[in-house]
């Protein structure tokens, strides 16, 4: 895994920050970018503008008063047609959320769809959260907390029900992924593996896994 | 001074009911506007903005604002000097075009020079049965739920485009009486849905329809517009299912980076050289940035504030003129402006932050545009069929 940790300046010689890229996936209007600007701002729009392409945001937590872990967040387009994207997003991801609507069914379908990729295409290693977004809209429920508690149970997941509106365990669902990630061990790696890694984590020299990327059939041909 | 209808083709657009809609166009041309230094400016936004402080642009706009009164003088005397009608295509038109259209003139330029008039002179009622037919088709419609999604996240800032429903997760209809742009934005985005089955909806174009239905109101005009743009100004495949036009759009325009600024090509891809990049399987990061410029058109990219100024209004004065090779010219220009930052940044990701924020200052829009025709680069089609085959 590209995590990088680095003494944190300023603080006692024993603080470390570990930098991890954390990826955003999941159906249209579901209310990623809506999470992260609660988690990076603590801020909440009725209505957001729709993301085209990618956003990108940087946040810190502190685990404790030595572990402080800093998420380089990718914040996806949720169309269908902009997967083929979706390699350059998740490719040496340390940790992605997969976001659906507890009150659209479908919802959690193309969740399940982006943690299968994600399981058979990323990091072996990556650590997936899923979240239920819209919470505060009980009433219109269409997704049993059960039901996805034991989806998620099943393939291995995090899992929080989440309102970005209200901020219902916005902080904790970032908080858990960062106290999942193996700290100690990319700790170790990340020592052995500074030629080619940049300092911010992502490794730009390391070759990719496989994938459609639009571009490589021109390139292929040049 | 108006601009006059002589060819018959004309007359029988103007003899259809966008006669008092072409009325109010014309209309605002006099007398020359002077709208005031206010919080919104003309199309509804919102000047002030969290990148530009609002007495940067309201200075702006006081001087913006005599260029054009002098450039609208220009444009009578050519539109004078043409029985009042639009000219042919010419170096000078071309020069003109550049300099920015005058605002009363902006919205039916870009619908004649783009060829929409055209089209819709072929097909007059076509639009009328569109808009019936996504009616009648209902949630039949696939793309309609996603269409329905981005009415509201669609320059939810703009005072013409705010949603004013309290509710948002519903998908049933907006009352058309209640926000009349947000209804023109879902039929023309629900028409070419069905007129454009291998497009269906894809999200960016919500950007480009708001933001021509600020500008030319007619939203059958807008329709056209979006058709032409979308199937003949833009390569094909930008916006269908495979997005691979857009893809082949980003390499050209990684190849002009790499070609023009080697420097800030070293720091975006991490010193890996253009050709070898199929040896790593991707682009750099910055091209999710550069993607979203190229299928909003900059709509959303560039600022929208201050009102005569519309940065993203003069890119397609040019764009419906002249066509898409102006996306790279001004991609190009927005990182030659900002090289020195890019080249202080630390890293990718540092530019990509850099990327995603600094158009949204770029307020000088006649810096920008002079920079932007500066970049003569012969080749740009040539370059991107070459990457096509």
């Amino acid at each position: 895994m590209a995590a990088r940790q680095q003494q944190q300046q300023g603080t006692p010689a024993q603080g470390k920050t570990y930098q991890f890229k954390l990826v955003l996936l999941g159906e249209s209007a579901v209310g990623k970018s809506s999470l992260v600007m609660r988690f990076v701002k603590d801020h909440f729009d009725e209505y957001r503008e729709s993301t085209i392409g990618a956003a990108f945001l940087a946040q810190t937590i502190s685990l404790d008063d030595n572990t402080t872990v800093k998420f380089e967040i990718w914040d996806t387009a949720g169309q269908e047609r902009y997967k083929s994207l979706a390699p350059m997003y998740y490719r040496n991801a340390n940790c992605a959320v997969v976001v659906y609507d507890i009150t659209q069914a479908a919802s959690l379908e193309k969740a399940k769809a982006w943690v299968n990729e994600l399981q058979r295409q990323a990091d072996p290693n990556i650590v997936i959260a899923l979240a239920g977004n819209k919470c505060d809209l009980d009433s219109r429920r269409a997704v049993e907390t059960e039901t996805a508690q034991e989806y998620a149970d099943e393939a291995g997941l995090l899992f929080f029900e989440t309102s970005a509106k209200s901020a219902h365990n916005v902080t904790q669902l970032f908080t858990s992924i960062a106290k999942k990630m193996p700290l100690d061990q990319l700790a170790d790696q990340s020592r052995n593996k500074t030629k080619g890694l940049n300092p911010r984590g992502v490794d730009l020299s390391r070759p990719a896994n496989p994938n459609n990327c639009a571009c490589k059939k021109s390139l292929i041909v040049l | 001074m108006y601009v006059r209808t002589t060819s018959s083709p004309r007359q029988s657009i103007i003899s259809h009911s966008r006669k008092s809609s072409r009325h109010r166009q014309l209309s605002n041309c006099s007398p020359c506007s002077s709208e005031g230094l206010e919080q919104y400016d003309i199309y509804g936004f919102n000047k002030s903005s969290q990148h530009v402080p609002l007495h940067r642009i309201n200075e702006f706009e006081a001087r913006y604002q005599s260029i054009m009164g002098h450039k609208r003088y220009q444009w009578d005397q050519m539109l004078a000097e043409n029985g009042g009608d639009w000219p042919e295509k010419s170096p000078k038109l071309r020069r003109y075009i550049r300099k920015g259209i005058p605002r009363c003139y902006r919205a039916q330029a870009w619908f004649h020079y783009s060829g929409a008039l055209g089209l819709l002179q072929k097909n007059p009622h076509v639009y009328k049965s569109l808009v019936q037919s996504a009616e009648m088709m209902g949630s039949h419609n696939e793309h309609r739920n996603l269409i329905e999604q981005d009415l509201h996240r669609t320059f939810p800032d703009n005072q013409h485009l705010r949603c004013q429903r309290p509710e948002i997760h519903s998908y049933e209809p907006y009352s058309p009486a209640c926000v009349p742009k947000i209804q023109s934005l879902r039929n023309v985005l629900m028409a070419l849905s069905i007129y454009s089955p291998a497009i269906g909806y894809c999200q960016s174009l919500n950007f480009i329809a708001g933001m021509l239905l600020l500008s030319i109101e007619d939203e059958e005009q807008v329709f056209w517009v979006m058709v032409i743009t979308t199937s003949h100004i833009l390569p094909s495949n930008t916006y269908d299912i495979t997005m691979e036009g857009a893809s082949i759009d980003q390499l050209t325009l990684l190849w002009l980076i790499f070609d023009k600024f080697p420097e800030i090509w070293s720091r975006i891809s991490n010193d890996v050289p253009f050709w070898e990049l199929e040896q790593y399987e991707r682009p750099p990061p910055s091209t999710l940035v550069t993607t979203h410029w190229f299928l909003t058109l900059f709509a959303n990219v560039l600022p929208p504030e201050a009102s005569p100024l519309i940065t993203v209004f003069r890119v397609w004065d040019i764009f419906f003129f002249e066509g898409h090779v102006v996306l790279f010219r001004v991609a190009l220009a927005i990182l030659d402006l900002n090289s020195e930052a890019l080249l202080n940044a630390e890293d990718a990701m540092e530019i990509f932050q850099i990327m995603q924020i600094l158009p949204k200052q770029a307020i000088d829009c006649n810096q920008l545009l002079d920079v932007c025709i500066s970049l003569s680069y012969l080749g740009y089609d040539l370059l991107r069929l070459i990457l096509e085959l």
